[in-house]
């Protein structure tokens, strides 16, 4: 069975439409905004932002709902709608990154005091989109390389070579299994 | 399955999205797994923090108001002036003026009203253009625009723009205190013509009062009223200085 696409009517919402966003504020509500929190750090950008991943959700909701893990598409739209939020903000994250590098314990063995979403946050900023994407949905997804991949439309050996080149200064080293 | 389930196979085992012989394979291995056991309650947890925080009356209403804007800007703006004067006039977009503080909205035009104009032209030759009053305004590549005002009863004219970014950029003057205005009640045009760069939506905004405000007053209030508007510059409120203000918002190619 189809739905048609969100309309956005005077008066309100109709029920089948209260009802499909009624689904997704619950299923995916709490890993939708839990994402934008992440890269935004701010609960009332993220929230915006989180309701900007809705209603595009809203509007595409045919085909988000023939996607094989419509949570997979969501946490996509969300990391690449604020990553580019972010990206518009350089000398804030700079500021940011620097203020976080200088909170950095000294020593080696890598980030051990770091959880690894803090670290893959902190430096997101030194690398271009992709890179970013391809970090978070590896690192703090926990995706798979083929998985990352698939989402991003790109072939394994790329993604491999993105998250070399964050391991390179992150020290979050590929796994070794995917 | 011997190594932890990823977080987010997890929430997608939880969300029943799994196929069959993952689901069970991961169900398997939370079975055994304190860690994994013990993340789930973590995502039963987050589940209450969320709806306990966000209502959904409340995510619904800004569902509803996010469909109705324009996608964010990926871009952060910059705006080149351009010294090169333009070519003879069309008719041009009317900008929406909101009210002098504590009046009512001006509708319309009448001797001795205030009155700010935007006119859209493209690269050499092309033909410029009118825009609907009182929506955004979609730029294409290369078109340029020019702030014309009949000054009413003011004698002061300040105008900022303000892009997705909260980056705030002084359009006329640069710096300093306002600009005189051209006492007569005729359509005049601001110097140069303007190119907004970058993607999404730009709000320019023209203040016209009766008293020399700097730019740096102007630009504070507009920084202001982008925070209040949480960012979304279509929902920008009035801005909090004297005089009679005009927005309109400009969607970037």
């Amino acid at each position: 069975m189809t739905r048609p696409a969100f309309q956005v009517l005077e008066g309100g919402l109709q029920e089948e439409d209260r009802a499909s966003l009624r689904e997704l504020y619950e299923r995916y509500g709490p890993a939708v905004f839990g994402r934008c929190l992440y890269l935004l750090k701010d609960r009332a950008r993220a929230e915006d932002a989180m309701q900007d991943v809705f209603a595009r959700a809203m509007t595409h909701l045919h085909g988000f709902r023939a996607e094989a893990s419509p949570l997979t598409w969501l946490m996509k739209i969300a990391t690449n709608h604020c990553l580019n939020q972010v990206r518009g903000e350089r000398a804030g994250w700079r500021s940011l990154f620097e203020r976080q590098e200088r909170a950095r314990p000294e020593g080696h063995g890598g980030p051990s005091v770091m959880e690894t979403r803090e670290l893959v946050r902190t430096l997101l900023s030194r690398f271009d989109k992709e890179t970013q994407a391809a970090a978070v949905h590896y690192h703090v997804d926990e995706m798979t390389l083929e998985e990352v991949a698939a989402l991003l439309g790109r072939s394994v050996p790329t993604v491999r070579k993105r998250l070399e080149s964050f391991a390179r200064i992150s020290g979050q080293e590929l796994r070794s299994h995917g | 399955m011997a190594e932890h389930v990823g977080e987010l196979m997890l929430r997608r085992l939880r969300l029943g999205e799994l196929a069959r012989a993952e689901a069970e394979s991961a169900t398997r291995h939370v079975e055994g797994c304190g860690d994994c056991r013990a993340r789930l309650r973590d995502l039963d947890e987050e589940q209450r923090r969320f709806q306990q925080e966000i209502s959904f009356e409340r995510f619904s209403a800004g569902v509803t108001r996010a469909a109705r804007r324009p996608p964010p800007s990926r871009i952060p703006a910059r705006v080149a002036p351009v010294l090169a004067m333009a070519a003879a006039l069309a008719i041009g977009v009317a900008l929406v003026p909101l009210a002098r503080h504590g009046e009512s909205r001006i509708k319309g035009a009448t001797k001795g009203t205030a009155e700010v104009a935007l006119r859209i032209a493209g690269p050499a030759g092309a033909p410029q253009r009118d825009a609907a009053l009182g929506a955004p305004e979609v730029l294409s590549r290369g078109e340029r625009v020019r702030i014309g005002y009949k000054p009413g009863e003011h004698k002061y004219l300040v105008s900022v723009s303000v892009d997705e970014q909260g980056v705030v950029t002084p359009l006329y003057p640069e710096q300093g205190p306002a600009l005189a205005v051209e006492p007569e009640p005729s359509m005049h045009y601001l110097p140069g013509s303007l190119e907004f760069y970058g993607r999404g939506a730009e709000r320019v905004i023209v203040v016209l009062s009766e008293r020399p405000l700097t730019v740096d007053e102007v630009k504070a209030a507009a920084k202001l009223a982008y925070d209040e508007a949480h960012g979304d510059v279509l929902r920008m409120p009035e801005l909090r200085v004297p005089g009679e203000q005009f927005h309109q918002t400009l969607l970037k190619p």
